[in-house]
């Protein structure tokens, strides 16, 4: 099969899936959305994998979703300037949660290899990952606040806690890798230079310990933790966030209170374009919210 | 207002707690207008951002113990009510705390010194705590007999370190509260006031109609995760425990209290701990 936003790699006991948009930062449009559940799809199906690292070409993991406007339809909520009508809305937000569902209940081990920027839906990707394993400089953040929008992800809160879930979407704030590791949010920040090797090492463990008693033994294994999140409330806690995002994306700068003082992302990308909005989006947080970025390479 | 001091300053809302003799002690009072405050600032659209802080030496060190106008603090054993008045006042404690928690408005507590009991609860409900690195966090409730009730130290600090703070009554400071995550950030007592002022004027940046489905995002995971429940059976257990017969070599705070005054009470109630907890 041929994928046009990913790169699927079969190799034994790992299959590698490589986000593949590296001239917009890997971000997500309806495509390499598609593109990536087909890959991880034909790789539930190869019985010799047992681990999936999922990485970025480029310079970045993934800069999160596409916010360019242009065959977003499925990642992005419509425009709610357009008339959608709120079944619409609902429609989206939970076909996209359906997506994380997806990925979070994998049954095989899934390990995010991080390096640039990951963020917003690039994190939340990564955050789906059983395991996320990054470079000390990558940068990452949901800036989703910025632009109006409450996350949609409910993994914040089990990943990092409450508190430091709050500070960093309140905030949309980036912190890197390091800072990353401090707080719970990714199991290891290493050396770029060293990524690789490292990478290598512990896939490779996974790879053992999944086929430990037989790979036969993820399953039960698997399903209890699953089962474990569903009682803490991760169903449940999916619905709401949904709800909320639904809500915040549907709030229109003419007739909500957005404009005080508020960032009309949409408006700013219509007049000066893309890369202006975001610019625009970040720079007044600078001053307070110091903003790691990840070193230059060749 | 006496015990609550409010200023509006760059879309930012200060409220200070303000009885730095009693170390800001929450009694009746203080709590009036608390309640009364609160709405006002949640609705107010030009405060995008509240903060909590204490006047003085201290933050807050919980509860007024005196005794005196303390009724929606503390339950005292001599007062023979029903039931229903009993549930009545902890409901009302409860809900004020779910307010705080829920407020469609983002808080940031900013905490120096004595953090304890209840004023620990409020640095727990707020949505982001910084602290001065040689703040104290505890809640030595349980050393009076009385049951810590504050579900969110569950989720904050998790089973384990939740039970080693409650079961021994033992302080913390900022730093090891920063690293078992009660707090977002230590920072040396000197930069404290900036490092909150920074984190405030970035968020009040934000626009309100972003900040508000965004904390309530994260809020209704934690009602899934089953907050909602929690508040209400640490409540009842509360009630339970106040109905108690005590054990009679037990340490009785309150005929200590009539006897020696409140200072020695609450030295006598912390002495034979002391011997146990590192307390800095």
């Amino acid at each position: 099969m041929k994928y046009q936003n990913v790169l699927l790699k079969l190799d034994g006991r790992v299959a590698t899936i490589t986000l593949n948009r590296p001239e917009k930062l890997n971000a997500i449009n309806d495509g390499m959305m598609r593109d990536l559940i087909k890959a991880l799809e034909k790789v539930r199906k190869d019985y010799e994998s047992l681990v999936v690292v999922i990485k970025g070409s480029g310079s970045s993991f993934s800069v999160g979703q596409d916010l360019s406007g242009e065959g977003t339809d499925e990642v992005m909520p419509p425009n709610p300037r357009k008339k959608t009508y709120l079944f619409d809305m609902y429609a989206q937000g939970f076909k996209n949660q359906s997506v994380w569902q997806y990925i979070f209940e994998y049954p095989k081990i899934t390990v995010a290899q991080v390096h640039g920027y990951c963020l917003g839906m690039g994190l939340d990707l990564a955050m789906c990952c059983r395991a996320v394993i990054c470079t000390d400089d990558s940068v990452f953040g949901d800036p989703s606040v910025r632009m109006g929008m409450a996350s949609a992800n409910p993994l914040w809160t089990f990943r990092i806690g409450l508190k430091k879930a709050k500070e960093m979407l309140l905030t949309g704030k980036y912190i890197d890798g390091v800072e990353a590791q401090k707080i719970g949010l990714v199991m290891k920040a290493v050396p770029a230079a060293e990524l690789d090797n490292i990478m290598a090492v512990e896939v490779d463990s996974f790879a053992h310990s999944a086929g430990i008693g037989g790979w036969d033994q993820q399953g039960p294994f698997w399903t209890s933790w699953m089962a474990f999140m569903q009682l803490a409330g991760l169903g449940a806690a999916r619905q709401m966030t949904t709800n909320v995002n639904v809500f915040s994306s549907i709030q229109r700068p003419h007739r909500s209170l957005i404009d005080r003082g508020g960032y009309d992302f949409c408006q700013v990308r219509e007049e000066k374009g893309l890369k202006a909005a975001i610019e625009g989006r970040d720079a007044p947080f600078r001053k307070y919210f110091p903003e790691p970025k990840p070193k230059a390479r060749k | 207002m006496s015990t609550i001091l409010y200023e509006k300053k760059d879309g930012i809302g200060y409220i200070t707690l303000n009885r730095p003799e009693e170390l800001n002690a929450m009694n009746d009072e203080m709590l009036a207008e608390l309640d009364a405050l609160l709405p006002q600032v949640e609705m107010d659209l030009d405060v995008r951002v509240a903060v909590f802080r204490g006047a003085g030496k201290d933050f807050c060190a919980g509860q007024d113990l005196t005794g005196v106008k303390t009724y929606e603090v503390l339950s005292e054993p001599g007062e023979h009510l029903t039931i229903k008045k009993r549930m009545e006042a902890e409901r009302r404690r409860n809900h004020r705390w779910e307010y705080i928690f829920n407020m469609a408005k983002p808080t940031i507590a900013q905490v120096h010194g004595h953090c304890l009991g209840t004023g620990c609860y409020l640095a727990m409900v707020c949505d982001i705590t910084i602290a001065a690195e040689d703040a104290q966090f505890g809640d030595p409730l349980l050393r009076m007999g009385l049951l810590p009730h504050m579900p969110l130290w569950l989720y904050l600090i998790g089973l384990k370190r939740t039970r080693e703070m409650l079961f021994t009554g033992c302080y913390i400071d900022g730093i090891e509260a920063e690293k078992i995550g009660l707090i977002n950030k230590a920072v040396p007592r000197d930069d404290l006031e900036a490092e909150v002022e920074n984190m405030a004027k970035g968020i009040a940046l934000m626009n309100c109609d972003a900040l508000a489905p965004t904390k309530d995002a994260i809020n209704s995971v934690m009602e899934a995760r089953g907050l909602g429940a929690c508040w209400r059976f640490t409540n009842d257990m509360q009630l339970v425990m106040q109905q108690r017969t005590m054990l009679p070599e037990e340490y009785d705070f309150f005929a200590e209290r009539e006897k020696h005054g409140l200072k020695a009470a609450i030295e006598r109630r912390d002495a034979p701990f002391k011997k146990f907890c590192e307390e800095r």
